[in-house]
Formats: structure tokens, sequence, C-alpha cells
């Protein structure tokens, strides 16, 4: 537990950029499969839209933010990872190329062209969104374990060039936890998705708990893949790996209740929530990563030092109100815009009447 | 091997560059416009000025898309092909690096709002403060990654001497702040600034001056003739600012770049008076061929107050220690080529403005003429190369060096001489998966280039003119409401 006491602030405000990145592009990945199965029925149209058509902009952004935070931070590391992980990367920039062109497209281009509608676009959306949800994932588990990985340069006394680093796909993809790492992140999210875009109708039985079932399953998946993912030999944090799984317990608990309906599918809620398990799922992974390449990285020994890390603080905490107040003048607008479209007598009981009705 | 390691990499890096730069000046264009054209709609009650806002910021969303994934690339690129360089640049000035991603953040997070919810503000200048703030972000991401540009011209913030001394194995004294201001940041920032909307607004005015040639229908005439009159006197201030930064630009680089400016200029031997301008001109065997003369008009043009007298610097001395010349450092000759295209087409440009300006006292509307218009596309079209030109001529400049030397003219250590602190092969990485990815990623923008530009004119082109200008009307309208509403609240109350 020490070293989470002495994590230091830096690193710590990529966690949570981390964090807020994984949680921005997570509630994207959220609507895919519904986009791709529902996108006839208008009332979940709407929904799913009316979030995502604002944000695609801002996830972007928030991939930019990881990156340039990783080179502030941990700069040392940053080939390496950048010489293992371009394959990855390289497909996941070429979907975040296409799903940009095609929301546009989507949005102002064709909406009654003859070989494409916007249907058959937000289709290519999804399609597009769940590869790069498949690319961030294998990015994540890929850093956290490196299993299949050989990456050099990085370390106070490393000789060994940067250019020596390498990755071994096959074996990386052969290890089961990293399948189910994956696959246990896209059950959770399309989970939480029927809470966030709320399209789990809670009139109906089966229905109502479906977004409960989905996350227990994804967790049961995925929890002991991630355990197994990371380092667990020197692991010093494992009792955080509680904190997630009690928050993406309740977002699905509390949606199955009338009362609390509203509250569990509030989205700044959802995403607060999400924040906050993300980032005791790294804490848990701190301070190791590529746990299990041949050159583990600690983290405290490689990140930015000296009068540097002055000015990241300086920066971390500026940048970082100034984002927060950013984002709550987003959720502000966007709130006001959404509310809206709701009818006006519809206040917070009604919508939970509403809820129930949406499927 | 085709082509060495270094070489490739700078190549490269310098594609994806020099098309990112194209990206980013559009967008700086366009949100400038949108800024100004909203601006105008609310202080004059003109729905065309609105029209012509909600237009372009579509424009500027595909814009902002597509960058964003070519920011991403970037980022990526500089790792892989730089590791060296990023490293000491981690250690030393990734301060700016830092602040630049969150002026992009202000700008990511405003923009949507501006576009995605326009008919959502009932106050239209709260509105109108969101497209300040895209303007804002989109200048001082450029203002921050100009920072790092001048601090790789004249680095500063930690111990040079030690760090040449230790073969680029030791960073000590390191002052973080140090490089958001070096000698070179205030005259690149005031060059750059100019250049940059420049180019931008040159886009813009060469798109709507094919627009307004070619379009029958009136509002769009309406439409387009305001984006042309934005465009065209911005560029008109503009055009001077980038002669006085320009100049300003030249006499910092004699002082603090001398050998830079000498190999812009093609100065082999230093004089401290009448020094001619050569106009463009080769080297050959290191001696100049095939130029033109201008007697005088290099120092007049450096010293001007004092009529000419003034020492300019020269390369051969400057390159030489012990008697042995390293002409192994200096730029390559070509970009005193392009300095002069630069000149030039910039004073070609200056003329043009000046043409225009002459016309309209003379109350000719210049703007309404045909073949003004048509001359207008010719230098749109010059201003954006020019642009690419100018920075190309900035950055080839430092070569063979990504980061030169602190020191005017280099120092002797220990008696060798450092013309600068990392040379590109130093920087650049020599794993073999630097071909493949440099590959992709020509055809990245390959692909990606001409598909932006395409989905950008398409959906300028589809977006039906009276239902955009319908919500111009509303905007005003809304406006108006609000103002009344404001000022006469019983009166607004009692309808």
């Amino acid at each position: 537990m020490d070293l989470i006491f002495s994590i230091h602030i830096d690193v710590l405000f990529l966690i949570i950029i981390i964090a807020s990145m994984v949680t921005m592009f997570s509630t994207e990945l959220m609507a895919t499969v519904p986009m791709l199965t529902k996108y006839k029925n208008p009332t979940v149209r709407e929904s799913l839209l009316k979030y995502v058509v604002p944000v695609w902009e801002v996830v972007g952004t928030f991939i930019v933010l990881w990156l340039v935070d990783m080179e502030t931070v941990i700069p040392s590391l940053m080939p390496a990872i950048s010489y293992t992980l371009f394959p990855l990367f390289a497909v996941f920039i070429f979907f975040l190329l296409m799903r940009n062109t095609i929301i546009i497209y989507a949005e102002f281009i064709w909406h009654d062209n003859k070989y494409f509608d916007e249907r058959k676009l937000y289709y290519i959306y999804s399609i597009s969104t769940f590869i790069m949800g498949l690319m961030a994932l294998s990015i994540l588990a890929a850093i956290t374990s490196g299993y299949g990985f050989y990456s050099y340069g990085y370390g106070k006394y490393s000789t060994v060039p940067y250019l020596n680093s390498y990755a071994n796909y096959s074996v990386f993809y052969s290890h089961i936890q990293v399948i189910g790492f994956i696959l246990g992140a896209l059950i959770i999210s399309a989970g939480i998705g029927r809470v966030f875009y709320r399209i789990s109708n809670i009139e109906n039985k089966v229905d109502r708990f479906l977004p409960l079932i989905l996350v227990a399953i994804g967790l049961a998946i995925f929890m002991p893949s991630y355990y197994y993912l990371s380092l667990k030999d020197y692991m010093v944090n494992s009792d955080y790996i509680i904190v997630p799984i009690i928050l993406a317990l309740l977002i699905p608990v509390l949606y199955a209740f009338k009362k609390t309906t509203y509250l569990a599918s509030y989205k700044p809620f959802v995403i607060i929530l999400m924040m906050i398990s993300i980032t005791f799922i790294e804490l848990r992974e701190y301070p190791y990563v590529f746990g299990y390449s041949n050159n583990i990285a600690y983290i405290p020994s490689i990140i930015t030092d000296g009068p540097m890390q002055h000015l990241d603080l300086i920066i971390d905490i500026i940048g970082g109100t100034w984002l927060i107040l950013m984002m709550i003048y987003y959720a502000f607008v966007s709130n006001h815009r959404i509310s809206k479209l709701i009818p006006p007598e519809m206040n917070k009981n009604t919508a939970d009447k509403k809820t129930g009705k949406t499927n | 091997m085709f082509i060495s390691y270094p070489n490739w990499d700078a190549a490269m890096f310098a594609y994806t560059i020099s098309s990112h730069i194209l990206l980013v000046t559009l967008s700086m264009g366009l949100a400038i416009t949108i800024t100004i054209a909203e601006f105008l709609a609310l202080k004059k009650k003109d729905k065309y000025y609105d029209t012509l806002a909600y237009k372009l910021s579509k424009a500027l969303v595909i814009f902002f898309a597509v960058g964003t994934a070519s920011g991403t690339i970037m980022a990526m690129e500089l790792f892989l092909f730089w590791p060296a360089f990023m490293k000491l640049v981690g250690e030393v000035s990734i301060g700016p690096f830092y602040v630049e991603v969150f002026s992009f953040l202000l700008e990511a997070i405003a923009l949507p709002m501006y576009v995605y919810f326009w008919k959502d503000f009932k106050n239209r200048w709260e509105h109108w403060g969101l497209s300040l703030a895209v303007t804002v972000g989109t200048y001082l991401s450029a203002f921050t990654v100009t920072e790092i540009n001048a601090w790789m011209n004249t680095p500063n913030g930690f111990n040079i001497k030690a760090y040449l001394l230790s073969g680029g194995t030791k960073v000590i004294d390191v002052n973080p702040l140090a490089p958001f201001l070096t000698p070179s940041t205030a005259a690149e920032e005031l060059h750059m600034s100019g250049a940059i909307y420049y180019a931008g607004l040159s886009f813009i005015l060469g798109y709507f001056i094919y627009k307004y040639l070619k379009t029958k229908n009136m509002d769009e005439k309406m439409i387009d003739r305001r984006a042309i009159n934005i465009a065209s006197v911005f560029l008109i201030f503009d055009i001077i600012y980038q002669g006085i930064t320009g100049s300003n630009e030249l006499t910092t680089l004699l002082a603090i770049e001398p050998i830079k400016y000498s190999a812009m200029e093609l100065d082999l031997y230093p004089v401290t008076y009448g020094a001619p301008e050569h106009i463009f001109g080769i080297l050959i065997n290191h001696h100049l061929a095939y130029y033109v003369n201008l007697p005088l008009a290099q120092s007049l043009l450096a010293y001007p107050f004092t009529f000419g007298h003034g020492a300019i610097p020269g390369l051969v001395p400057l390159t030489t220690y012990h008697g042995v010349t390293n002409y192994s450092v200096w730029p390559p000759s070509i970009i005193h080529d392009t300095l002069d295209l630069m000149v030039g087409f910039g004073v070609l440009m200056g003329f043009y403005w000046l043409y225009v300006v002459i016309q309209y006292f003379r109350k000719k509307d210049p703007l309404s003429d045909k073949k003004t218009l048509i001359a207008g596309i010719f230098f749109a079209a010059m201003g954006i190369f020019t642009m690419e030109d100018g920075w190309y001529t900035a950055e080839v400049g430092r070569v063979p060096f990504i980061i030169k030397s602190a020191f005017p003219g280099g120092i002797v250590l220990d008696g060798k001489a450092y013309y600068g602190t990392m040379t590109i092969a130093q920087a650049a990485s020599h794993s073999p998966v630097v071909f493949p990815i440099g590959i992709a990623i020509i055809f990245f923008y390959l692909i990606a280039f001409p598909l932006t530009f395409y989905y950008a004119g398409k959906v300028m082109r589809v977006s039906k003119t009276e239902e955009d200008l319908k919500i111009g009307e509303d905007d005003i309208k809304m406006e108006e409401e609000r103002k009344n509403r404001k000022t006469n609240p019983a009166k607004a109350g009692m309808r």
C-alpha cells in the first residue's frame, strides 16, 4: 500500500487521464452493438445519436491527451511502446479516421444517397468503433501483461537501444487471459451500455435484470483474466480490485429499481463511476507495466524526474482544472439541450416511466 | 539500402508535417473566419454572415476530425522516427507540448458544442464565444508547437556544454520553463502567426472566389461575397504584417543563427558594408554560380538605419576551425532559392493587394471584377505555396542538425568545434520498422488528403442554401428578441 500513497502526482494524473480516455471511449463503444441491432427503433436511435454525435470529437482528443501525457510522464518508455505496439496503433488510427469520416458523411452528406443511407453509414461507424475498441483493449492488455513483448531502451542504466524492441503477436493473443480481458470488457460494456443509453425496459422482468446479468458475466470473465494478466507476484494493491467490482454492479442494480433508474442512467453519474472504477483497476496494476515481457517496467524508476516534475505538476493542476471546467460546461450545455428534447412535463419520476417504455 | 535511415526518417517526417500543416492552416483559417463572420452577423444583423459561419463550421469539423487522426500519427511518429530527440525533449522541453494538448482540448470541447448545439443557444453571443474559444485553442496549439521549433533552433534549459562534452548522455541543470522563451521564440512566433493565417485565409479566399464565379444563385453569391470580403481584408493587413515580421525574422537570424542566415543569403565571406543580394543561384564546389547580383541590397535591408553599414556574416569563416572548413555543417544551399521564392512571391502578393486597395479607393469595387477575382485564385494558391515554402526554408535551414547550437556560430569545447547540439543522424531511428511504417504513412496521407478536401467541398455544396439561410435568419431574430427582452422586460412580458 505504501507504493500507492507515495505515488507521484504526475503518475496519478496520467492514471486519471487514461481512466478518462477509456471511459469516454467506452461510452461510444457501448453504443456500437445497439446501433447495429436496434437502429430501426427510433427511441433507441435518438438516445444513441444524441449522445454519440457531439461526443465523438471529444473522445478523439482524449486519445491525443493520453499520448502526450505518456510522453510527458514516461518519455523513456515511449519508444519501446511505439516500436512494439505500432501494428495495434496503426489499425486503431485507420479505423479512427474511418469512424470520423463516416460519421461526418452520415451527419452532413449522404442522407439520401443511392447506395448509402444514414443507417448503413452508422453501421459502418459502429463496426469501425468496435474494431477500435478491440485494438484499444489489446493495447491495454499488452501494456499490462507484456506477453510476447521484447522491449528495450528504458530504465536509467539501459544500454540496449530502443530499436531492438519487438513484439510477437501470436504469443500475445495465444494467452487466454488476453482473450478473457477483451471479451470480459466487451460484455461489461454491453451491460453498462444498456443502462447508459436507457435501452433496457425495466417494465419487462428479463430486460430489467439483463444489464446486471451481463455485467456479472463480464466481471466473472474480466477480473480473473485481469488478475492473471498483471504481474501478480509483485502486486501489492490487489485489494483495490473490489472497488471496480462494486461500482460496476452498482450501476445495473440501481437501474433495476424504479426509484433509482433515472440516477443510474444519468450520464455524468455513470461516467464518474466508470472513471473511478478504471482508476482503481490501474492503481491495482501500479507500479509495474509490461509485467511478463523480457524487461519489466517499474514506473517509479522511469518517470520524468527533476525540475520537469514540478512543471508537469503545475501544468497538470492548471490544465486539469481547466479541463474539468470545460467538461462541466459541456455537460451543462449538453444536458440543457437534451432536456429540451424531452417534453417539459417530464420530470424525474416520469422519466422513470419513460425509460420503461423505451423498448 | 536505397536510402539511409536518417534520410528516410527526415524525408518521412517532412512529408508528414508538410501534409499536416495544410490541415492546420486551413483549420486555423476556418476558425478565425467563422469567428469574424458570426461577429459581423450579430453586429450588422446580417443573416448571410451567420449562414457563412454555419456552413464553414461544418467544414471545420471535417478538418478537425482528420487533423485528430493525423495528430495522433505524428505523436507516434515522433517516437518511432526520432527516439533520441524525443528523449531529450522529454527531459528538457516537453512543457510546450504538454500545454499544446490542453489548447487542443479547448478547441476539441468548444467545437462540438459550437457546431452540434448551434440552435440551442438563445444568447447568440455566448454561442459566438465558443467560436472564439475554438480560434484561441487552435492558435495556442500552433503557438506552443512553434515554441518547440524555436527551442530546436536556439536550445536552452539545460547545460549544453556538459551535454556536448558527454557525447549526448548527460542532461543536467534542467530549467523546464526556459524552452517556453528562447532567443528565437519571439521572432518565430510573430512570423508564424501571420504566415499560418495567410495560408489558411488564402484557401478560403480561393475556394469562395471559385464558388462566387460559378454559382448563379443570388443568395449563394451574397454568402460567397461576404467570405471574399473577410478573407481579402484580413489578407491585406496580413501581407503588411508578414513583410514586417519576415524582415524581423531575418534580422534575428543574422544575430543569433549566423550560419543559417549566411546559407539562406548565400554569403560565403563576411563584409561590413555593401553586401549584395544574390537572387537565386547555386553552389558549385562551394562557390556561388548562376545568380543575379543586386549590389548593396542585402546590407541596406539588414541595416536600413545605418545605410548598409553593419556586419554581414559569411559561411566559410563561420565553419572554419584551425584552417579547415567543415562543409558538412552547411545547410543545403537550396534554402537560398526557397527563401528567394518566398520573398519574391510575398512581394508579388503585396502588389496584387496594393492593386486591390487602390481600386477600392478609386471606388471600382475590385472584388466584383472577374479578372481581379481570377487573379485572386492564382494569388491564393501562391499564398499556400509560399507558406509551405517558408516552412521548408526554416526547417531545412537547420540541416544537418535537428537541434542547433545555442551559441551563435557554434562553440569550441576541449579543442573540438560544435556547430549544433544534436544531428539528424544522432536523433534518427535506425530500426528497420521505420520503412514499412513510413510507407503506411505515405498511403495514409495520399488517401486521407484528397478525401478530406473532397468531403469538405461536398459538405459545403450539398447543404441547401435556403435552409441554411433560414437558420441564419432565426439566429438574428433570436438575438434581437433576447436584446428586446433585456432592454424592455415589462413590455416583452406583456407581449
